[in-house]
């Protein structure tokens, strides 16, 4: 960090980024009490995975794209899917094998949002620098993010096959779906996790949050009467309302200078927020009643614009994946076939999802032997780069009576507010946050 | 205390294939599992969830963990640490790792929360290239038969002061 009295200038610099996925790079210029500039940059050209799958079968294209991200490789698997399936004229929409993979999905989002919640974020908000710190102070607050974490694992090594990179998800369905029994094994860790999970809304409820509300579009899925995650049309608060298909359409990518992940905007108007603050705000009254009642009983009204609040609304939906699991392993009746054909067409293939992170959009052209001629991924956090950077200017501006150190955490912070995962969007993003 | 089933050692390769020279320790834990090593050690590889890592050595008493660290200025170089009682040198926990939680992180957290097995030992590959990508870096391919053995070397220590499992051969 460097302050030049003489200039009137400061710049915040961060060697790297801690606690979210990947790296990040990041740049602020302040000139007296105004801020000069503020930059998302990535280095590392995002295209690798969509030239790697040029060529492959339509069938590995879930195996493929679990790899981009070891957070969540079923949001992956399950916008391929669709998308595939989709190309192929398939529409899995109801019934035991669209469960299975609600339920799997759900997995993931145990998973992901209780790293997220109790061992990158809530050290922001208890004043540490990091969680192994925090887990000195405040055991129970990582054993329990371990262990609703487990459980997420575990509802996906059942369903998937395994924990990371999940095998047993194909176009179509699984290679193998799991019997009652075995499914009702995890009733027992998914209670626990529920409970965990409600004791953590009220947790977070409580913790302090900067004042600040901001007012980016919000996008995610709409899904009929259900709270979003696996299918439906994508909309906004401010008129949005297409299908998959229409996403290039409405929604265009563009190469900024400092950053090799495209920043995406919606055409008409510009940069928009997908994720948990966006599907809450669109969504709220579709979350199951014990999730939207502790949501209400945090405070949280039916929209949430606080970038910070982000850590309740996460820990919300931790409760709402918790209990629609519950509720499908209760309803399940084992398939008699795992999956239903598929089988190939020359096509384009639209697919969109909700990933932890937000909208993950997927397309694909295949051809008459299923052989894939070209792929599109769009991950959330590349959607959200904007809107970050939007964040952490008014973050920035709201902030510059704080010292070099303060301003700096505050910054960061407001970053992982996001919970970027930047090995989805890019690939190493170096965090430098420019001061002096 | 040792769970008596299982073998004495556990050896986990940690990384991701699929980003250069990070996945030096899934390729090292592959190259030792070729080399079809005695039956006390399990040789694991663990991509991308290093917070799995504390259930997976649960119950263990030793464990032996390879990884690529970097980008530095040594690549191909291996080095032995060993985390079993004292946290690793700090320039490690700013190691560029690409997971969310960094292995160095994930050790510490399972020392606070008392589930650090008696004893870690952690075998290092300094990497140059961690675009995403298949494929070592030429020095890093060249130093994997070195980081293999440093592993088995490793375990083979550790067996010995903490002692077969009954029933073991």
């Amino acid at each position: 960090m460097s302050n030049n009295p003489g200039s009137g200038t400061r710049t915040i610099r961060t060697d790297y980024l801690a606690r979210v996925e990947g790296e990040g790079a990041m740049y602020v210029k302040l000139g007296g009490n105004q801020v000069k500039d503020v930059k998302l940059r990535i280095y590392e050209p995002p295209r690798f995975f969509e030239a790697f799958l040029r060529g492959r079968s339509f069938t590995e294209a879930p195996d493929i794209t679990a790899r981009i991200c070891g957070i969540c490789p079923i949001a992956y698997q399950m916008s391929s899917v669709r998308a595939m399936e989709d190309a192929c004229g398939v529409a899995i929409d109801r019934g035991p094998i669209r469960d299975l993979r609600r339920l799997i999905y759900c997995g993931e989002w145990i998973e992901s949002h209780s790293l997220h919640v109790y061992l990158l974020h809530a050290p922001d908000f208890l004043g540490y620098s990091g969680f192994v710190e925090m887990a000195r102070d405040h055991p129970k607050i990582a054993e329990q993010g371990l262990q609703m974490k487990k459980a997420g694992n575990a509802l996906m090594a059942l369903v998937g096959g395994r924990e990371v990179h999940p095998i047993n998800v194909r176009v179509g369905g699984f290679y193998r779906v799991p019997t009652k029994a075995e499914l009702c094994g995890l009733i027992e860790p998914l209670q626990r996790a529920r409970e965990i999970a409600l004791g953590t809304v009220r947790w977070a409820a409580e913790l302090p949050f900067p004042d600040i509300e901001l007012g980016p579009e919000h996008v995610a899925l709409r899904d009929r009467d259900r709270y979003p995650i696996d299918r439906g049309r994508i909309v906004s608060d401010r008129g949005l309302d297409i299908v998959p298909a229409e996403f290039d359409t409405h929604i265009a990518e563009e190469q900024v200078e400092h950053s090799t992940a495209l920043h995406a905007r919606i055409r008409e108007r510009g940069s928009y927020l997908t994720g948990p603050l966006a599907r809450y705000s669109l969504a709220s009254e579709q979350l199951r009643p014990v999730a939207l009642e502790a949501a209400r009983e945090a405070g949280l009204g039916g929209v949430c614009r606080n970038p910070f609040r982000s850590i309740v609304v996460r820990a919300v939906e931790l409760v709402e994946a918790a209990d629609e699991a519950l509720a499908i392993i209760e309803a399940y009746e084992r398939p008699d076939r795992p999956a239903v054909e598929v089988e190939p067409r020359r096509a384009v293939g639209h697919g969109a999802t909700e990933a932890p992170r937000g909208l993950l959009y997927h397309r694909y052209e295949i051809d008459e032997g299923g052989t894939i001629l070209d792929a599109r991924i769009v991950p959330p956090t590349s959607q959200n780069q904007r809107v970050i950077e939007e964040d952490l200017r008014a973050v920035v501006e709201r902030s510059v009576e704080l010292d070099d150190e303060a301003l700096t955490l505050r910054c960061e912070q407001a970053i992982r507010n996001h919970d970027p995962c930047i090995s989805c969007s890019t690939h190493f993003l170096q965090l430098t946050i420019d001061r002096g | 205390m040792a769970d008596p089933g299982r073998a004495a050692v556990l050896v986990i390769g940690v990384g991701n294939e699929l980003r250069g020279d990070d996945g030096a320790g899934i390729a090292a834990a592959r190259r030792l599992r070729r080399l079809a090593p005695p039956a006390w050690i399990d040789v694991e590889e663990e991509q991308n969830d290093t917070t799995g890592l504390l259930e997976r050595w649960k119950g263990r008493d030793a464990v032996v963990l390879i990884d690529a660290v970097g980008p530095g200025s040594h690549p191909g170089k291996v080095t032995r640490l060993d985390a079993s009682h004292e946290p690793l040198p700090v320039r490690l926990r700013v190691s560029s790792s690409t997971h969310a939680v960094g292995l160095e992180e994930a050790i510490e957290l399972a020392r606070e929360l008392g589930g650090l097995p008696g004893h870690v030992i952690l075998c290092t590959v300094e990497g140059c290239r961690f675009t995403a990508g298949e494929g070592l870096s030429e020095q890093v391919a060249a130093a994997l038969p070195q980081l293999a053995g440093a592993a088995l070397a490793a375990a083979e220590e550790l067996a010995q002061s903490i002692g077969p499992p009954t029933g073991a051969q």
